[in-house]
């Protein structure tokens, strides 16, 4: 793949890329911005090994995916502030209407675990199948099917508590 | 999997602001260029390995051939030198003993040459590539 191929790509992909890590972060665009651009690059390095029957969106959202859960292990690490008050920063420094037309629903998103999270969005928001699910997130589709479960059942009862 | 209906329509209207899509794309196409240039430097540092290597074997076989022409001469020299420093020697089993030493010298030798051949070979062509 050249260079410019691969840029064509981005262009296509990354708003409804950026979208996903906007909602997968609770609502923190730069940071889900900065995961945008450490996966685009770590998929520019690797594109060469990318098979001629293999889709670059699903293969990229599983790249977007695990550098999403690697910085937030090394969140965890270096960090004491919890989900809910990093949300509550993300909102308080962000002067758009969006944060507050969305502040609800971050709040509700960041307090499920981060697979379930993902699996709820990926399923939801970007419309994958649970078997494409599962190979993005290399585990097994009867795992996806319980995290779906367990994740809009959590959401529900967190929206309604906010409503 | 069915979908739930009201969770399907909160998503379905999602579309939060993003930064500027151009800025993005920059910042972007500017940590590519970055990344290029370091493949790049790798590339050309991994030719120059395989160029250094492949002269220094070649050297390293050369020297190692003609100095072998030369263990005969080598191993005499070691006899005639436990001669002169010994007392009570044995005349069948020596020259064996400093074939083998002559040799070992040969070999030394070789390897010696080779790893100097390396590194004089990898700094010519660095210093080729950065004038």
């Amino acid at each position: 793949m050249t260079r410019n191929d691969f840029i064509t790509i981005v262009e296509q992909t990354q708003g409804a890329f950026r979208r996903f890590l906007t909602a997968l972060c609770g609502g923190d665009s730069f940071q889900a911005d900065d995961i945008a651009q450490e996966a685009f690059l770590k998929a520019y390095l690797a594109c060469d090994d990318l098979s001629a029957d293999s889709k670059f969106k699903p293969w990229l959202y599983r790249i977007g995916y695990t550098t999403f859960i690697n910085h937030q292990r090394s969140k965890s690490k270096h960090s004491s502030t919890s989900s809910i008050d990093a949300v509550a920063d993300v909102i308080a420094t962000d002067s758009s209407d969006d944060a507050f037309r969305y502040q609800e629903l971050h709040e509700a998103l960041v307090k499920l675990s981060e697979k379930e999270r993902s699996a709820v969005l990926l399923f939801y928001l970007e419309d994958y199948s649970t078997k494409e699910i599962a190979e993005i997130m290399e585990t097994s589709n009867v795992a996806i099917r319980q995290l779906l479960t367990r994740g809009r059942k959590r959401l529900r009862e967190f929206l309604k508590q906010i409503d | 999997m069915e979908k739930d209906d009201k969770l399907r329509n909160l998503f379905a209207n999602y579309n939060p602001h993003l930064p500027d899509k151009a800025d993005f794309m920059e910042s972007l196409q500017r940590k590519m260029e970055s990344l290029e240039w370091i493949k790049n430097r790798q590339a050309q540092e991994r030719s120059r390995h395989r160029k250094a290597v492949f002269i220094a074997a070649i050297i390293g076989i050369v020297i190692g051939f003609a100095i072998s022409l030369f263990v005969p001469l080598i191993a005499n020299a070691l006899f005639g030198l436990s001669k002169c420093l010994s007392f009570d020697t044995n005349f069948d089993i020596i020259p064996q003993k400093y074939f083998v030493g002559a040799w070992m010298i040969v070999s030394v030798g070789a390897v010696f040459t080779s790893i100097n051949a390396y590194d004089f070979c990898s700094a010519m062509m660095l210093r080729r590539e950065n004038h």
